[in-house]
């Protein structure tokens, strides 16, 4: 059995709501979305906008790597293990300050631990890519316990003067103690990853620069969220996570598939998407109080056309 | 199930899934920076200096060196506008000759993963943009830990249940290192290449190279010893992480040596390819002959994750069946890996 036996999750503490985009000037709020998460300082924000996202880097109140650690944290403490009981540390994040080391391996460091660590991740499904090759690994050759974390800094990458990315975008992460030799709350169940469309466009993160996110951005993630579940057959009365940007997309396209919003629409609005972490912020936020029996359903999809799928159960 | 016998994080593949790896291809830019190039960017070195720490006569870079010579790369930023080739380019050369010696089409590959510490975006990611320039459909995945990649691709690898990899898995790592060297310091300049190599992996089809041990491991605790920035360049702590290198592959090939009974007259070592220098005194303490000690690192420069396939990749038609070869790799992170394989066609 592979379960999760502690989860956490991070939101920066700075919050851009309507009213300081609206002072910013350049990105118009989407309806539905009030504050989003900064890991940036406010002052920053509003004296330069992020015009240059390089100086942007050296305006972080907490860096992505502070979030993992904060994660990470609060699921070792929920699995009751020691730090040092973690085998291995497996990371993402789609903001790094550095290209080298990986996530993984500047936890570790942060956890001042010697711990086996590296990097598996897949953008936007990257909860699926590091659910299915867990899921799938030999028990001989997992260690009693791994941590699985991801964490992003969008906000970094945003141009406050223009476009709608600065409305849909916060930073947030997440972190899973994991374990197929000891019984956790959750158990996951089934993980995937496959292509379910050719690539569309819509959205860019380059090394340098900006995030380019097209007005269509978030109805193409939606079609293919739902390309992704079409191919699914056991989703019914499950709850629903999943990668989309707008809030008021989620309840119509769960309800599409039988199943509820398990927070998604709520986490959007209150903290913006933070891309990689996003699926497993919004898991670990709520995966305690899930009563025993109820099933979720990740569904998590990419512009190139990547969709990944987890399903889980609360033991 | 047939039993597996596991010894930490060694796995001893006597049983269960059995890799092979059915072709390895190589690319690498054609503009060279050789001694005298960096003798002229007057930065206090000269070739006496590089031959006698690092061992390296020339390396490969995507930068045209008309832009190195007139701004040292201050800025990482303009080395990615104005680079020649990108590690997507490059990338796609490897995984075509790979698939090519492996005899397999794209459309055959199940499964993309990738090792790149020099992306141009990150969303799509390197391993998309190959996966897509290739006409690969599979899902692709990026598994990153820079230069000890080989190891660990085929230590992840390695760990799943035979039943859940599909018949061919294309493993890459590519980077254009080059581009994050500030050619204002007088070793970082002369360390540095940029190259990609790719290799198809498969758990049931029998290829040239059978994967005999995987290990992987690190040490976050040091891995501030070898960084690369985002917006900046490349540093490292560049006497421990020598001494790192050194001591660690010396341990690598021991232990390989104590449980296989090497035998240095007939198999083979490859190091990571960072310096000459280095993998000469590892091959000496090791009583390794230079003829099997495989390199190319003294001519293309240190590839990261894509220096040691790469030597293989460059011997692919001089392995001699029952021949093994000891990969042992160290690198950022800090992480250390290393690879058993034997030539069994």
């Amino acid at each position: 059995m592979f379960s999760i036996l502690g989860a956490g999750f991070a939101y920066p503490e700075g919050e851009i709501s309507n009213e300081i985009l609206r002072t910013l000037g350049g990105v118009s709020p989407s309806g539905t979305i009030t504050t989003r998460r900064t890991a940036l300082k406010l002052d920053y924000l509003l004296t330069e906008r992020n015009a240059d996202p390089k100086r942007g880097s050296t305006a972080f109140v907490q860096t992505p790597t502070d979030l993992t650690l904060r994660a990470a944290l609060m699921a070792i403490e929920q699995a009751g293990i020691a730090r040092s009981q973690i085998g291995m540390i497996i990371g993402a994040t789609d903001t790094p300050l550095q290209v080298t080391p990986g996530e993984s391996q500047r936890l570790g460091d942060r956890l001042v631990e010697k711990i086996d660590a590296f990097d598996v991740s897949s953008g936007l499904t990257t909860l699926a890519s590091q659910m299915h090759a867990l899921l799938h690994w030999k028990v001989e050759r997992m260690p009693e316990y791994v941590l699985c974390v991801a964490a992003s800094a969008p906000t970094q990458r945003v141009d406050y003067r223009s476009g709608i990315a600065g409305s849909y975008l916060g930073d947030g992460a997440y972190a899973f103690v994991v374990s197929k030799r000891h019984q956790g709350f959750l158990r996951v169940v089934h993980a995937e990853q496959r292509r379910v469309s050719a690539a569309r466009e819509g959205f860019v993160l380059p090394l340098y620069g900006h995030i380019r996110m097209d007005q269509g951005a978030p109805q193409v993630i939606e079609e293919l969220i739902a390309n992704v579940l079409e191919r699914r057959a056991t989703t019914e009365n499950a709850l629903l996570i999943c990668n989309a940007f707008e809030p008021a997309s989620i309840a119509p396209l769960a309800l599409r598939f039988g199943m509820s919003d398990m927070g998604v629409a709520e986490d959007l609005a209150l903290f913006g998407h933070c891309l990689c972490a996003f699926p497993g912020a919004v898991l670990a936020k709520r995966a305690a109080q899930l009563n025993r029996g109820v099933r979720v359903c990740i569904a998590l999809a990419d512009y190139e056309g990547l969709g990944g799928i987890v399903e889980l159960e609360r033991c | 199930m047939r039993a597996l016998a596991v010894l930490s994080n060694w796995n001893v593949v006597e049983g269960g899934t059995v890799l092979h790896i059915l072709g390895i291809g190589f690319s690498h830019p054609t503009n060279v920076i050789d001694n005298p190039f960096i003798e002229q960017l007057n930065v206090g070195t000269n070739e006496a200096w590089i031959l006698d720490k690092i061992g390296i006569r020339e390396r490969r870079t995507s930068l045209p060196l008309s832009y190195i010579s007139e701004t040292r790369n201050q800025d990482a930023e303009q080395a990615l506008a104005h680079a020649e080739n990108t590690p997507h380019q490059l990338g796609v050369n490897a995984a075509t000759m790979a698939m090519q010696r492996a005899g397999i089409s794209p459309h055959q590959i199940g499964m993309v993963i990738c090792n790149c510490c020099t992306p141009k975006e990150i969303y799509p990611s390197e391993a998309q943009r190959l996966a897509d320039a290739l006409g690969i459909t599979a899902p692709v995945v990026d598994v990153f830990t820079a230069c000890p990649a080989f190891a660990l691709h085929c230590d992840y690898l390695d760990r799943f249940d035979e039943s859940a990899l599909p018949d061919y898995i294309l493993a890459l790592s590519t980077a254009t290192l080059t581009q994050h060297v500030n050619y204002n310091d007088r070793s970082d300049g002369a360390i540095w290449g940029d190259g990609a190599a790719a290799w198809v992996v498969a758990p049931r089809a029998r290829g040239r190279l059978k994967v005999l041990e995987t290990y992987f491991a690190s040490d976050p605790t040091r891995s501030q010893a070898v960084v690369v920035d985002t917006y900046g360049h490349f540093h490292q702590d560049g006497r421990a992480v020598r001494d790192f290198s050194v001591r660690q592959t010396v341990r690598l090939v021991k232990r390989l040596e104590e449980k296989f009974n090497l035998d240095w007259k007939r198999d083979i070592f490859i190091g990571h390819q960072a310096n000459a220098t280095m993998l000469e005194q590892i091959c000496n303490n090791r009583d390794i002959p230079p003829q099997n000690h495989w390199h190319n690192v003294s001519y293309i420069g240190n590839q990261a994750g894509a220096g040691a396939p790469a030597v293989l990749g460059m011997h692919w038609d001089m392995m001699k069946p029952g021949q093994r070869i000891a990969v042992a790799v160290v690198g950022a992170g800090l992480s250390w890996g290393s690879v058993l394989l034997e030539v069994v066609s």
